[in-house]
């Protein structure tokens, strides 16, 4: 069956007020207050709770009534104020969802009125992905740390790393920035408001994720230099060492000798037992690091021939974008769910790396996929231990194939509920009509469900 | 104005996707709202509590700002289902809490659409919670929709016909008690009519009035249709007493009360046996003395109570409607309930898991609710019927035999190097007593940890107390000496305390 086409935006992207709780459910002494409708609150507190922090989240009972209510707004200043005596919080983000953004609701007038608020402003309509939300309460965190005069405490040679990464990148992060003799200060979002105030008052700040737009503004503003992209694969990882220690004003010879040991170390791994020839990737993620996973892979000897992401195209993206692009790789941004699928079914990739459900399609397709972001982004991919990392990955998923593919074709002969029909998969994974000997069962076995009943 | 926290119920059209996508058939959902509102319940709500990944017959219009500020959101509405009208017999529009609030006008295109069947379903979404919305939608089909479907010819049958009204996408445990229930419906010489919605495609609703009685699986919605259907009904049992009154209920209605009394006879020497079994052991006698909390839906928090209390004789500790804390400020606050009469076991969802991790609490918690990150597709592990009954019985007694085992004294690796030197220096200082050359180094306990001691010991279920209190006793004296103390202080045995949850 071929995707809808009316639907442009991408499924796979969760309602972005859950990228938002993701930071702030995780900070220590933040109390998030969500302003909408029970169906959001409902959905969220369960996804914050398994994703982000097992923290609660407040939120008021509104109905269509109260939302015609003229002193609404009053109310919730009382409501707020209220919680905020009982659990004395540090912060309290309010999140306005889409409900509240509609009829209104000024978040900004109540943060004027109660100091600990931060006003954060997160709509499914309006923000695009989970990602971008991400963005916009790190953003506001920032915003409030400012205003409270925060950021005043400059120190020259210091360094801060914006991104969620697994810890050890932010280790070999630090690690690479004092070889060059600078100081590592914090890696934000973390759980510690500490670290943001810390990341305020450095010098250079690595953007290690190509979403966070805004947050770059308000460091330009600041006049702290900002360097994009993350040390990942050995062309990239030479590029981002020489990038960095130009902005964080390194000696360049030094830089220079840093970053060729780095690209060797990288270039060892990648061209060694590990490589990746004769394999084709598809890698569709939607937080921008799909870029970088990308360039990885093809160094690695990869077919890559598709990198989708939910994020929009935004300079950060730039080198990692045009480097993917003259290799004639097609990059799609503010991808729909519709065009992952195309892509499994147009490139038959060995590995697809993407979201659920397009991840779930490539494992009726015969293909050893994966989710994206469960096993993607959830592990190291900085340096040479990170290519070891995610190299041995994809050799891992290569080898659990046959094993899927058993369980895969038992379920080969029956039409299963909400799946890819069964002719289509045949079509996939035999193109010829007369090769049929890639089925565990015979074509005459072959019987939809609709017939059987 | 009242703030809640961890808001623990959907609203309408989540109730009413719970009702409508797991039925068979060809016809298709739309959800007229934005990202977020499909992405939620369709891809991790269902994929992580139900196992159900991404369900490919829900489209959503994903509206965007400037359909909400300018445009409205019918064009892209329109657009939509006029891809699917080629696919799809039958297209159900549900609104959503914002195409609500900017008064979409789906409904329009209900009437515009013509000789096809498009249905808009108002779900309310603003002002109905989830439960309410599944018993809407179970009316609204029975009512609005059957009239329009093809007539479905009627079950040739010898034996009578019975429906099921109940099991639900994100209803915890949905899958299992169906299956008990079935069970049962079969076992007694009766057939299953129609099973709504799981078990039957939406054309089989305009058979809904064939069905001699009806099972409405959960109090908490599904009463609505039944008593439009007018027939005798019967709710979903918990518990021994509950379930062979329900049996025997279900028998005289159908005219199977011989049939009825041979399957539960039947039943004693089979499913019921392994109950009467550990209901004469020493299990039992910890069952008497321990005590349960729960917090759930309706139909699993007065069964529940009534079967762990009044059969297994658990003490009750605290036992509330969920929904009740959603439509009254009277209900009962959980985390103070917790607080205030700890349980030794708690039934309820991820919310009050929380509570009891971030108070350190002793309690051992068992999912019995929604929300909660699980995989709820196994058929064995009913709540109900009779293999409900012995199901319960096993994870209680487990439970707590798992409670008992990690009182009893155990040697932690990490620390044996560190303990064989300790026992080393112990017998040098005996020696030296002996000896006449040093003189014994006791700890003492202050009032105020022996009085603490007191408190602690109260949190542990009755049954493992002897060993409980050896335990606090020997360790926190070992504590004390560590840190060269004389006296053992309350901090000390709550460090032992901890590690009784592992």
């Amino acid at each position: 069956m071929e995707p809808i086409k009316s639907i442009k935006l991408a499924t796979q992207s969760p309602c972005p007020a859950f990228g938002g709780l993701r930071i702030l459910t995780r900070l220590e002494g933040f109390l998030p207050v969500l302003l909408g409708n029970h169906g959001c609150y409902y959905g969220l507190n369960f996804l914050s709770h398994f994703y982000a922090a097992r923290k609660s989240t407040y939120a008021p009972l509104l109905y269509s009534l109260d939302f015609a209510d003229r002193n609404l707004q009053h109310k919730l200043v009382g409501a707020v104020q209220e919680m905020i005596e009982k659990e004395k919080p540090e912060f309290v983000p309010v999140i306005n969802l889409c409900v509240a953004t509609t009829v209104g609701l000024d978040i900004d007038e109540m943060a004027r009125q109660i100091p600990e608020i931060i006003p954060l402003s997160i709509t499914g309509f309006g923000t695009r992905s989970h990602a971008e939300a991400k963005d916009v309460s790190i953003d506001g965190i920032f915003k409030k740390l400012r205003q409270q005069g925060d950021h005043k405490l400059k120190e020259p040679g210091t360094v801060a790393s914006l991104g969620e990464v697994f810890p050890a990148d932010t280790i070999a992060i630090e690690q690479l920035v004092e070889k060059m003799g600078l100081k590592y200060r914090a890696n934000v979002p973390s759980k510690d408001i500490n670290d943001f105030r810390k990341a305020l008052n450095v010098s250079t700040l690595a953007c290690l994720h190509p979403f966070y737009t805004r947050t770059v503004k308000q460091f330009d503003e600041m006049a702290i230099a900002t360097v994009t992209s993350a040390p990942v694969g050995a062309e990239c990882t030479y590029d981002w060492i020489k990038a960095f220690a130009a902005k964080a004003n390194v000696d360049s010879r030094k830089a220079e000798k840093i970053a060729l040991e780095e690209r060797d170390a990288i270039q060892k791994v990648l061209s060694g037992p590990l490589n990746l020839k004769g394999y084709r990737i598809l890698v569709a993620g939607y937080e921008g690091i799909e870029l970088l996973i990308a360039r990885l892979l093809v160094e690695a000897g990869a077919d890559v021939p598709y990198v989708s992401t939910s994020i929009g195209k935004s300079n950060l993206c730039e080198p990692d974008l045009s480097w993917l692009k003259e290799r004639g790789i097609h990059v799609k941004f503010r991808k729909s769910a519709a065009d992952d699928l195309m892509a499994v079914k147009e490139y038959k990739p060995h590995i697809a790396l993407a979201a659920t459900d397009v991840a779930g399609m490539g494992k009726e397709l015969g293909s050893a996929s994966v989710y994206f972001t469960n096993l993607i982004a959830a592990r190291p991919t900085f340096l040479a231990h990170g290519a070891e990392n995610v190299l041995s990955l994809m050799h891992r998923l290569l080898q659990t194939s046959p094993s899927l593919n058993k369980v895969r074709s038992f379920f080969q002969d029956f039409d299963m509920p909400r799946s890819i029909p069964v002719q289509d998969v045949q079509a996939h994974l035999c193109p010829s009509s007369n090769d049929s000997s890639c089925f565990a069962g015979s074509h005459t076995h072959t019987m939809s469900r609709k017939e059987r009943e | 104005m009242q703030m809640m926290r961890d808001v623990d119920l959907a609203n309408g059209y989540w109730g009413a996707i719970a009702v409508l996508a797991p039925m068979k058939g060809n016809f298709c959902l739309v959800i007229d709202g934005p990202i977020g509102c499909h992405y939620v319940p369709i891809d991790s709500a269902l994929n992580y509590t139900d196992a159900i990944p991404y369900l490919q017959n829900v489209f959503a219009t994903h509206i965007l700002e400037k359909d909400v500020a300018l445009d409205g959101t019918l064009h892209k509405l329109k657009k939509l289902c006029g891809e699917l009208l080629e696919r799809y017999d039958d297209i159900f529009i549900l609104s959503c809490q914002e195409s609500e609030i900017i008064s979409s006008e789906g409904a329009m295109l209900e009437a515009e659409i013509e000789g096809r069947r498009v249905w808009y379903i108002n779900t309310a979404s603003l002002d109905v919670d989830d439960y309410q919305a599944r018993e809407d939608t179970l009316l609204y089909l029975y009512n609005r929709v059957r009239p329009k479907l093809p007539p479905q010819e009627s079950i040739q049958s010898t034996k009578p016909l019975v429906n099921i009204i109940g099991p639900t996408f994100g209803n915890f445990n949905a899958y299992a008690d169906f299956a008990e229930i079935k069970r049962i419906v079969k076992s007694i010489g009766a057939e299953i009519n129609v099973a709504l919605p799981f078990e039957c495609s939406l054309n089989d609703i305009t058979r809904l009035d064939d069905g001699a009685v009806n099972i409405v699986m959960y109090k908490e919605y599904g009463e609505g249709l039944a008593k439009a259907l007018g027939k005798p009904m019967l709710f979903g049992p918990i518990g021994i007493a509950a379930t062979t009154e329900f049996i025997e209920e279900l028998g005289r209605l159908l005219g199977l009360e011989k049939e009825a009394q041979a399957f539960i006879a039947e039943e004693k020497r089979t499913t019921l046996q392994g109950f009467w079994d550990v209901w004469r052991s020493p299990h039992q006698d910890i069952f008497r003395t321990s005590s349960f909390g729960v917090y759930t839906h309706r139909s699993y928090a007065e069964g529940l109570t009534t079967f762990l209390r009044d059969e297994l004789g658990f003490e009750e500790a605290i036992s509330a409607v969920k929904t009740d804390r959603w439509k009254s400020k009277k209900a009962l606050d959980i985390e103070a309930a917790l607080l205030e009469n700890t349980p030794t076991l708690f039934f309820g969802s991820i919310n009050e898991k929380v509570y009891i991790t971030e108070h350190i609490l002793s309690t051992r918690f068992i999912p019995a609710a929604h929300p909660m990150p699980i995989v709820c597709r196994s058929t064995g592990t009913p709540f109900m019927g009779y293999a409900g009954v012995m199901y319960l019985t096993q994870i209680v007694s487990n439970e707590l035999f798992d409670i008992l085992y990690s009182h009893i004294h155990i040697e932690y690796d990490t620390e044996k190097e560190k303990r064989r030197q300790e026992r080393e220096t112990a017998r040098k200082e005996w020696e030296e007593e002996l000896k006449g050359q040093s003189i014994a180094r006791e700890v003492k306990w202050s009032e105020e940890a022996l009085k603490h001691m007191d408190v602690v010991l109260k949190r542990v279920p009755f049954f493992v107390r002897v060993s409980a209190s050896k335990m606090l006793k020997v360790e926190s004296e070992k504590i004390a000496k560590e840190k060269f103390r004389e006296y053992v202080l309350p901090e000390d045995v709550d460090v032992v305390f901890s590690r009784f949850k592992r």
